[in-house]
Formats: structure tokens, C-alpha cells, sequence
């Protein structure tokens, strides 16, 4: 097969091919309903509010959790006096309808220092905020009297999406669309542009809105420059609508086939052999184990940008391993040596290691998942609790991200929170505590790699570890109330007893060193020494730890040399920022968070804008809505651009790139420059608003 | 009467589930041939997880010619054929039951899906099974019986064989053991080995609509997991690139 060969036009303008790229697919959305707590000035859940869904042939679809979770999920926020409830809608109705009326029995006012009032009006999107509301007698805030009940609202909606772009000149050889290409959305007849930014990047949160009613359609058109290496007729566009799982193309509808991993198990209950689907058993090893070969099968479907998937699965798998491996958490959960009176094969670590994590600035990962598992189509956010609403902590972050990243690819978490608070000893059941322990590792792992390069001494672990000394923990519940130390194998109960495993492997096999005098971590059922059961012998093959290396490690340290500020939140590139509509939505509004969407994806042409002549003189050039000029060049130049508004209130940008690769990209209205050379084609673009115009008033172009 | 098993010789092929290509002495623009036929092609997802393809033919309703719609089904690879008749329960993941109009389902050859694993992209699934939901079984017989009748009379008497429970009887005539097989790939006993691009069967003709329309569901399983479903989508779009 030669790479480039296009061996059936006949089947080109074939009439099913030209249906199929217009093939849509259902819209599931997410909603989330959050209300301004003027006590904490913070957008909270909106706690126990019977929402209904009405679609528009009238039918309601109804308002309690079913007796399944799947139709509403229900998550405790953290901390002690906040008694919200967030409930969601996982799935709408067919028929993309989106009129919602919020019809609320009481909020339990808890510590709440208001309650909430709705009005029963109609809010277009921009004016859902009950911010300026004020209660009776005029007070400020967003009240309700107490005992009255809810009036009904409905809601506009918006629905925020993200696009990871690439093209292709055939499907097989998907490539990345450079920086500064424009995105033009089309919802329901308004035109939105966005922009990707860096090389490859998905184009995240977009968000419009929609009114009830509304059909909701994506049409999407893409200017690609001319370029003589694409071949137009053959062009494939990808659009990945989450860079988690969902693949929704130009009339494509991919599904890696990682997802038949995935989405062979829905949950993973601790104890339940059959962990893994019976497809990746190797023929006639023993139940759960897992080959090589498995694991090659696993990571080489894995994109670039999955790979910490990738990363959590292997470590899911990993976990599971170790979780049948009862001694290691025998030890480390204290099991008879550490009621006996500490023993030296007692990881001493845990002190330290729990020191790192700072549970008073616990969040939420809010998971939201499809209905139906086998779409497998997600979309998280990170709720963060009031008291990260100043700056969300990095550990928070690390923590959340790994619930989210392991709701996403394997573990569905989204039945199993027994409490509103746990602790790093909480002891609770085998299910919630591998649930948390899996994202503590991560925490962990991401504050405490051993590697002098990647941390900083007030993470480092065996810094802690030294200062603080070992010392003895103590079992409690997830109330926070001490319970005696736990009978044998008793880490499966406890979630800080799986961090530390995880750790531990992670330490001692996946990293694959120790550092001089530092004692390996994992140790054998009862002498003390490292693993060196037959049964483990595959984590300990150069091939896993390569592959450890590769998918997990390198993954790792890029992740965390590219994210080093606690506000960064996209570390794993998976989790949708904080509250995307917070700075759009008001304090009443349902946030949809696309699952799937219905996209009647079509690409009309491939257009350029008109083109200036090259090496034109500074002269000015009136664009009534946006325009392209282009230019090229005999010899080096230096190309500026100036824009201005023409008429007010009007939002633009001029983007100047070159080649395709960008150059620079300028805020609203600025300037943008560029160099050229010979061979460039250097461009300009102008892109103004529906409601506006403005020009290109100026060119200069000198000669470098 | 012999045909050459499909063991030797085989090439794979590929070929879309309706509407044929062009004849090969075709000289005018591809595009104007499948616009000339007029036809009113619908595409739906279906299925739980919009795996499922309902495919429609009609002619468009401001035709202007007279090309009759041809429903005709083929084989999107080479393969066996059934057909699993009304009520039957058909091999697939789900074990669903044959609708009134019945199911064809290829059995793609092992070659073609060594060719597809190799052309396709990483991330298109080969196929595995191919399921044609809703057929006129009339016509499929028919069609079918084309096929069934290049098979080798030593087949056609095993088959014979396989179900009266003794050998042809002096008497018997190549049509009988024909029809008898036939009868039996009808049923789902028996198959039928075809290359890729035979017809194999015409959709159903959906009797709710007053404009002749014909109406199938294509389901097919493929990936690394031959017992789940997978999208035929991806394939009808990058059909023109993969290098069968």
C-alpha cells in the first residue's frame, strides 16, 4: 500500500459516503444546576431541587434520582456545613430540546446564611444571575422567604464545547491543525469564531447559547490556507469533541479501540476476579492477571494525549495486582505487625506521605458520564470547595483530576460516595477506598516524585519524611471518628492503604530505582523482602518497565514541568476549567457539559479570502465583516498591520501569521506583524464581529 | 458445473452495502453518474449506541428520469452468506431476532480482514460480521441462488446430504441439489461463499410509505473484539482510501 494512493475514486462521490459525512449522532448533555451562596460568595450546588427536564412534546422527565443513579447523579460537596446536593441530568431526551423548568422543593438551609428565590420568568442566558436579586424587605442577596416555595424558572441554556482538530489528507495519517486557524461556529444561525492557540490544541469551552426550544446545530467551516501538501478533494477533518474518548468527526464516528477496554466493564467492584474483560485475558492465565502482551495491546492504541489514560489503567491494573497481594497492605494498613508494636517491615513512609496532602482543601470531581457507558463519552470539571474558591490547590487538583481521569477511562465512581468527608484513614469499604486511595496516589505521585527536577523541597517527600519521623496513625472513620487499628488485610478498607501501595509500586518497580539507603518499599507477605513471587514476575520484565517509562513516567514529567501553578487546572489536559460559566452564566444556571453531541458536521469549501496583491503598497483595506490580506514576498520583509474599529462596541482581532504557522497573535484591535520571507505567504486576518466593522487601515511593509 | 474453492487465488474487495460503483467502462464524472441516478439516499444512526446505520433508497421526489431505485445488497467483502429468516435468532452480540423481512449476514473472509487490518486506519475497525437487516427474501433468494449454483457439486451433495441425511438419489438433478442448498442458506443452515461486490440480496420495501422506498439497517461488528459492534460510518466515509 503506498501511503498516498487513492485506489477507489469511484467510491468517492458514492452517495452512501456522501450521506455518511453527514451522519449525526445523538446529544446527550450534562447539567448542573448551581445557585450563588451569598455566605460563602461562592457558586454552589444547588442542593435537593426536583428538576425537570420538559421536552417539547410536554412529557416531563421527571425529577428524583432513579433507583440506578444513571439518570441523576447526586455528589456531596465537601466540608461539613454545606449541605448542598448537586444534582444532574445525565441524559436529555431525544429531540434536542432544552427547555428545562426548575420546579424546587425546599433547599434544607443548613448553615447557608440565605436561601434562594426563584422568579418565575423567562431569563434569556445573560440574565439568569440572581447576583442583584433582593429578598423581601429589599435585602441584598438571592433569598427566598423561609418556608415559601419555589416559583418555576426556566432556563436558557448554553452548552460549552471543546474541539481538537486535525486533518488529514487520509484518514490514517491524522495530523494536528496548526495555531491561529479559526473556527467558525455556526449555532443556530449566529456565527461564533474562536481560534486554536498552540500547535495542536484543542479549542476549549466554547460556549453559546441556546434558547428552549432551540434546535441546536454545529455547522462548522474551516479556513485552511492554501497549501499545496493538502490535497482538498481528499481531505479528512477530525473533530474530537473531548480528548478524553469521544471521537466525533466529519462524518465519522470513531471509536479507538481502547474503548473496547474501557467500555467492557462498567465498574470494578474490589474482589470481583474479573476485573479485566475476558478478551484481554491471556489464554490460560490465571483470572486478573495481566501479560505483556496485554498491556502492549493497551498502550499502543494510546494517542500522545492519552497516555495518561493510559497511565491510570495501567495503574488501575497495577493496583490490582497489588490488591490481591494482601500483604502489602496488610503491612502498610497495619495489619497484626502494626498492632503487635511496629514493625521494621512497616512502611514508615505513611507520615510523610500523608503530610502531603491537604485535605481541608478538598473539591469535587465532578464526572459526569453518559447513561449508557459504552458511548463513553465524558466531560469533568473540578468543583472546588469554598475553601479553594481563592486559588484551587495543586494537590486538589492532582487529586480531582485523577477521580476524573479514572472515571473517564475505566472506574465508574459516580455510586459509590458514602459520606460528604473522608480522610486519608478513613476507613469505609474496598470499593470507595480504592476509589480515593487510586486519586491520592496520583496527588501523591504528582507533589512527591522522587526526582529532584520535578519537585521542590517542600514537597519532597523524603524531606517530609525526615522532619516529621514516623509516626503512629490512627484509623478513623469517615466521620473523622478513631476507630482501633484495623484487622488484617484491612487496607482494603482503607483508602490511604492503597495510595500507599500504589506509591510504593510506583517507587520501587514502575520507577524503578531507590535511592542509596532508602529500603524498598514493597515487601513480601511476611519476611520483609521485596517481591519475588512468580506471580508478580511481570511487573518486573524490562518490557513493563518500559512501558512504564514511556506511558507513565515521561507522561508524568511532562505533565508536571508543563504545569507548575496551582491554578493551573488542566494539567491532565482532561478536566474542563473551573467553572467554565462562571464567568458567563449567572448564579442560577444550569452548566451543560457535552457528552455527545449531534453535530451534522459538512464542509461546504475550503475557501481563502481575497487576496491582496503581493508586495502591494501601505494602503488601506475596508472589510465589511472579516477578510483576509494576504501577501508575499520577493525578498525578506517585515509586514505591519494595523486595525481600527469602525463601528463601536464592536469586537475583533487581527491575527498575522505565516505559513500556516503563526507568527503572532494580537488581542482585540492590535497590531500584528510579521516577517516574511520569499517563499512565505504571509496573512492577515480580520475578523470582526456580526454586528460590526472595521478595517485594515494600514500596511507597511519594509523590506528586512 | 465447477467453481474454484475460495481458498485459492482469493483477492479481497471491497465494496459499499448498495449502489454500484460505476461499470468499469464508465467514461463520464463519477459525480454526475451517482447524481443521474436520482436517487434519495437516507442515513440514520441507530442502535444503543448509534452503531447501527438505517439506510433508505428512494427515488427523489423531483426526479427527472425514470432509473428505477435498485435496492440491490451487496457484499461489502467476500465472505459467507446467510439468511436468518423471520423469528430466528441471529449469531450477533446482542442475539437478536430475525424481523418479518429477515437478516443477511456475511461472515467476512479471513483474508479480507487480514487486508482490512492492514489498509484501514488504526482507528477504523475491520470488519467481522456484517449484518444486512431487512430484505426481500424473494429477491434474495433468487439473487442468492446465483451463487449458490457456482458452488462445487460435491457441496451441493454434502449439503444435500447434511440435511436429507442420505446422499442424492438416482434421479436427482443438479437443480434440486441447487435449490435445496438455497433453500438451506435461506434458512441459516447452510451459506454461501461470495467475493466482495456480489449482489447478495435487495432491501425490503417499506410498506408505510406510499413512494417506493426500500429500507435496511446494516449492523456490523468488527474491531479487536469481533462480538461488538461497531459503526460502519468511519468505513463509508475513508472507502475511497483504503487500499484493498
Amino acid at each position: 500500500m503506498t501511503s498516498d494512493a487513492i485506489v477507489r475514486p469511484d467510491l468517492l462521490d458514492h452517495l452512501l459516503r456522501a450521506e455518511a459525512m453527514k451522519a449525526t449522532v445523538d446529544c446527550e448533555l450534562n447539567v448542573r444546576f448551581q445557585v450563588w451562596n451569598p455566605g460563602t460568595l461562592a457558586y454552589e450546588g444547588l442542593g435537593r431541587v426536583n428538576v425537570d427536564l420538559v421536552r417539547s412534546d410536554g412529557l416531563r422527565e421527571s425529577g428524583e434520582t432513579d433507583t440506578n443513579g444513571k439518570l441523576w447523579k447526586t455528589i456531596n460537596t465537601p466540608g461539613p456545613n454545606d449541605p448542598f446536593v448537586i444534582k444532574k441530568i445525565n441524559k436529555l431526551a431525544d429531540g434536542l430540546d432544552f427547555h428545562f423548568e426548575v420546579v424546587g422543593d425546599a433547599v434544607q438551609s443548613g448553615t447557608l446564611k440565605s436561601k434562594i428565590w426563584y422568579g418565575s420568568t423567562y431569563y434569556p442566558i445573560d440574565t439568569w444571575s440572581t447576583r442583584g436579586w433582593t429578598g423581601p424587605g429589599n435585602q441584598a442577596g438571592n433569598f427566598r422567604p423561609s418556608g415559601a416555595t419555589f416559583g418555576e424558572a426556566v432556563f436558557s441554556v448554553g452548552v460549552a464545547y471543546r474541539f481538537d482538530l486535525k486533518y488529514s489528507k487520509r484518514p490514517a495519517h491524522m495530523t494536528p491543525f496548526p495555531a491561529g486557524l479559526t473556527i467558525s461556529t455556526l449555532v443556530n444561525g449566529v456565527e461564533q469564531f474562536s481560534q486554536t492557540t498552540e500547535f495542536g490544541k484543542p479549542v476549549t469551552n466554547v460556549i453559546f447559547a441556546a434558547n428552549p426550544e432551540d434546535d441546536i446545530e454545529f455547522e462548522m467551516s474551516l479556513d485552511i490556507e492554501e497549501d499545496s501538501s493538502i490535497d482538498q478533494a481528499a481531505l479528512t477533518v477530525s473533530i474530537v469533541t473531548n480528548s478524553a474518548q469521544s471521537y466525533l468527526s466529519i462524518g465519522q464516528l470513531l471509536n479507538p479501540p481502547i474503548d473496547t477496554l474501557k467500555n467492557s466493564k462498567t465498574e470494578l467492584l474490589m474482589g470481583d476476579a474479573a476485573l479485566l474483560p475476558p478478551q484481554f485475558y491471556p489464554a490460560g492465565a490465571p483470572e486478573g492477571s495481566i501479560s505483556e502482551a496485554v498491556l502492549e495491546e493497551m498502550f499502543s492504541h494510546a494517542a500522545p494525549s492519552e497516555k495518561l489514560c493510559a497511565a491510570a489503567n495501567f495503574f488501575v491494573r497495577l493496583a490490582e495486582q497489588y490488591r490481591r497481594l494482601s500483604g502489602v497492605l496488610h503491612h502498610i494498613a497495619g495489619g497484626t505487625q502494626m498492632r503487635g508494636g511496629a514493625s521494621a517491615v512497616v512502611w514508615q513512609g505513611l507520615p510523610g506521605i500523608q503530610a502531603l496532602i491537604d485535605f481541608s482543601h478538598a473539591g469535587v470531581a465532578e464526572t459526569g458520564k453518559s447513561k449508557n457507558l459504552a458511548s463513553g463519552r465524558y466531560e469533568s470539571q473540578i468543583f472546588f470547595g469554598p475553601a479553594n474558591i481563592a486559588g484551587p490547590r495543586l494537590t486538589t487538583t492532582y487529586h480531582e483530576s485523577a477521580h476524573a481521569l479514572m472515571n473517564w477511562y475505566y472506574f465508574d465512581d459516580s455510586d459509590n460516595t458514602p459520606g460528604a468527608t473522608h480522610s486519608f484513614h478513613s476507613m469505609t469499604n474496598p470499593r470507595f477506598a480504592y476509589m480515593e486511595g487510586f486519586a491520592e496516589f496520583v496527588a501523591l505521585l504528582f507533589m512527591s516524585i522522587g526526582d529532584a527536577r520535578y519537585f521542590d523541597a517542600q514537597y519532597n517527600w523524603r524531606t517530609v519524611f525526615s522532619s516529621g519521623g514516623p509516626r503512629p496513625w490512627v484509623i478513623v472513620d469517615h466521620l473523622g471518628n478513631p476507630k482501633e487499628p484495623p484487622s488484617e488485610q484491612a487496607g482494603f478498607d482503607i483508602e490511604g492503604a492503597f495510595a500507599l501501595a500504589l506509591y510504593a509500586v510506583w517507587v520501587d518497580i514502575v520507577r524503578g530505582a531507590v535511592a542509596p539507603g532508602e529500603s524498598r518499599h514493597v515487601i513480601d507477605q511476611d519476611d520483609g523482602g521485596e517481591i519475588t513471587g512468580a506471580e508478580n514476575a511481570w511487573v518486573k520484565t524490562p518490557a513493563i518497565k518500559a512501558y512504564a517509562g514511556t506511558y507513565i513516567w515521561d507522561a508524568i514529567c511532562q505533565a508536571v514541568g508543563a504545569s507548575t501553578i496551582e491554578t493551573t487546572i488542566d494539567i491532565l489536559q482532561k478536566v474542563t476549567e473551573i467553572a467554565a460559566s462562571n464567568s458567563r452564566w449567572g448564579a442560577i444556571h444550569p452548566t451543560f457539559l457535552t457528552l455527545s453531541l449531534k453535530f451534522p458536521f459538512d464542509i461546504d469549501a475550503l475557501d481563502t479570502f481575497p487576496v491582496v496583491p503581493s508586495n502591494s503598497s501601505p494602503g488601506d483595506f475596508e472589510l465589511a465583516q472579516q477578510g483576509r490580506i494576504q501577501c508575499t514576498a520577493s525578498v525578506n520583509k517585515t509586514v505591519l498591520m494595523h486595525a481600527e474599529y469602525i463601528s463601536p462596541n464592536t469586537t475583533a482581532s487581527l491575527v498575522g501569521a505565516a505559513n500556516s504557522s503563526i507568527a503572532v497573535i494580537f488581542s482585540a484591535m492590535d497590531q500584528s506583524q510579521l516577517a516574511i520571507t520569499p517563499n512565505d505567504v504571509g496573512t492577515f486576518d480580520l475578523r470582526v464581529d456580526s454586528d460590526g466593522h472595521a478595517r485594515i487601515v494600514k500596511q507597511a511593509v519594509q523590506v528586512t | 458445473m465447477s467453481s474454484p474453492p475460495p481458498f485459492t487465488g482469493y483477492v479481497p474487495r471491497f465494496e459499499m452495502p448498495v449502489i454500484a460503483p460505476p461499470p468499469a467502462n464508465y467514461q463520464g464524472a463519477l459525480l454526475d453518474y451517482y447524481q443521474q441516478l436520482e436517487i434519495d439516499l437516507g442515513l440514520a444512526m441507530s442502535g444503543p449506541n448509534n452503531e447501527f446505520v438505517d439506510i433508505t433508497l428512494a427515488k427523489a421526489a423531483n426526479a427527472t428520469n425514470s432509473i428505477p431505485v435498485d435496492a440491490t445488497l451487496f457484499a461489502m467483502t467476500g465472505g459467507f452468506v446467510r439468511h436468518y429468516p423471520n423469528g430466528t435468532v441471529v449469531p450477533s452480540p446482542d442475539s437478536f431476532t430475525s424481523p418479518p423481512e429477515g437478516v443477511l449476514v456475511l461472515t467476512v473472509w479471513l483474508e479480507d480482514i487480514a487486508t482490512q487490518q492492514r489498509a484501514f486506519p488504526a482507528d477504523t475497525p475491520a470488519m467481522g460480521y456484517i449484518y444486512y437487516v431487512g430484505v426481500d427474501q424473494t429477491q434474495t433468494s433468487a439473487i442468492l441462488r446465483t451463487e449458490t449454483a457456482k458452488m462445487s457439486d460435491a457441496a451441493l451433495r454434502a449439503s444435500w446430504k447434511d440435511q436429507q441425511g442420505a446422499a442424492p438419489a438416482a434421479g436427482t438433478t443438479l437443480d434440486d441439489l441447487i435449490d435445496q442448498h438455497n433453500a438451506r442458506v435461506m434458512m441459516g443452515l447452510g451459506a454461501v461463499f461470495v467475493d466482495g461486490g456480489t449482489p447478495i440480496g435487495k432491501a425490503a420495501q417499506d410498506p408505510t410509505t406510499s413512494v417506493e422506498t426500500y429500507r435496511f439497517t446494516l449492523r456490523m461488528t468488527g474491531g479487536g473484539n469481533p462480538v461488538t459492534y461497531v459503526s460502519p460510518v468511519p468505513i463509508f466515509t475513508g472507502a475511497p482510501y483504503y487500499d484493498l
